[in-house]
């Protein structure tokens, strides 16, 4: 969608036009809920937080100022620090690996077992970033941002966005090396049928 | 340009974020270094992967298919009315009124169980509605500024004198002694400005 069609919309829903906000809705639910959604490892809190972001953009809906940015930046703005206070208020605790690789679990296929297997790894290596981190993360791998845009999001120096990202690059390295290990190890462990010796 | 400048540069090499000169310089660094340009693969891969490894993960993952039914009832739904925040009092009032809330624990606390404050003389039964009221008295009188003039003190403050002149039990005053030294200054400073007050 163009820009100019998101600030028509934007207009139409200030004017009280409830059409216009849902097609909002539509158009930016799964920018909102995927970033979400790779922030807390949960379908249901990246739900809950899906509704929490866009009830705040109806609210706060005449704030937006186009020429400060596009409306997709506004909306990563508020996601990403929604995200982080949704963190503080559960103390950190919650990541919900188990169910990210139901989620990513396709229906039937080697390849795509590979790649679930994948996307397992880094999810639970993921657990074991701090929120500001794996909100680098989630914006650059990701969304595909650029450090400009991280920055402007996230409100930091792109200095930050760059030693964060290097932060988050060391962790996560050392975590997948363990998790591989820990996947070739259990391969190798010997099945039950193993012959025991008396 | 060394090894240790070269990797931490890698990842934003990789990412296409270093500028024309810090592409140069990396660029001829790792063409002559072997452990840069393995380290160099190893985070390209590592990028790839987490970069795979997300996509793959929210390939699935949809919001509910009722999100926006629920999203338009919670808009539509009046606003639950905010109720009057007060004007939050100083620090040192909020501090003199958690030594007062304290002090009525304490003084429950003794009706309870006589003897478990301590050194505090065991309350009566017929003095603990009176200390009771007092640090309500007290709690009430403090919430007014310092500077307020004594024309405008309200009937609280004469009552609070009252008590202060009339009651023998001085337990109110010795508990707060017992909490703070600095309390009981501020509490002896605030009986003074009443009790002139009202002379």
């Amino acid at each position: 969608m163009e820009n100019s069609e998101v600030l028509i919309l934007i207009r139409r829903s200030l004017a009280g036009d409830d059409s216009a906000f849902a097609a909002l809705f539509h158009q930016f639910k799964n920018l909102v809920f995927k970033t979400a959604f790779v922030m807390l490892g949960s379908r249901d809190e990246a739900d809950d937080l899906l509704q929490d972001v866009f009830l705040e953009v109806h609210r706060s809906l005449s704030g937006y100022q186009a020429s400060k940015g596009a409306f997709s930046t506004w909306l990563y703005r508020i996601t990403v620090n929604d995200c982080l206070s949704w963190k503080r208020k559960r103390r950190f605790l919650f990541f919900s690996f188990d169910e990210c690789r139901a989620e990513s679990l396709p229906d039937a296929g080697r390849t795509h077992e590979e790649q679930a297997e994948t996307a397992d790894q880094v999810l639970k290596a993921m657990s074991h970033l701090s929120p500001k981190l794996r909100a680098v993360v989630a914006l650059r791998y990701y969304r595909d941002l650029s450090y400009a845009e991280i920055a402007t999001i996230l409100n930091i120096p792109i200095g930050t966005v760059k030693s964060r990202l290097c932060q988050a690059l060391d962790l996560l390295r050392k975590h997948l090396t363990t998790n591989t290990a820990e996947v070739i190890a259990t391969s190798l462990l010997p099945t039950q049928s193993t012959e025991v010796r008396p | 340009m060394n090894c240790h400048e070269a990797r931490e540069w890698l990842p934003h090499y990789l990412n296409d974020e270093l500028s024309a000169s810090e592409r140069e310089l990396l660029q001829v660094h790792v063409a002559g270094c072997e452990a840069c340009f393995a380290e160099m693969q190893m985070v390209g891969t590592l990028q790839r992967q987490i970069r795979a490894g997300l996509h793959v993960s929210t390939e699935h993952a949809e919001p509910s298919s009722h999100a926006w039914a629920k999203l338009h009832a919670r808009i539509q739904s009046p606003r639950t009315p905010q109720p009057k925040q007060q004007p939050r009092p100083a620090f040192f009032l909020q501090a003199i009124g958690a030594v007062f809330a304290t002090l009525s624990v304490m003084v429950a606390a003794a009706v309870l169980r006589p003897g478990l404050m301590g050194n505090l003389a065991p309350a009566s039964e017929a003095t603990v509605p009176a200390q009771i009221q007092a640090t309500q008295l007290a709690q009430s009188v403090l919430q007014q500024p310092a500077s307020a003039p004594a024309v405008a003190a309200e009937p609280n403050h004469k009552q609070l004198a009252a008590f202060l002149k009339t009651e023998p039990d001085q337990s109110v005053r010795t508990a707060i002694a017992v909490l703070s030294e600095a309390d009981s200054q501020a509490l002896n400073d605030f009986i003074c400005r009443t009790c002139v007050r009202m002379q």
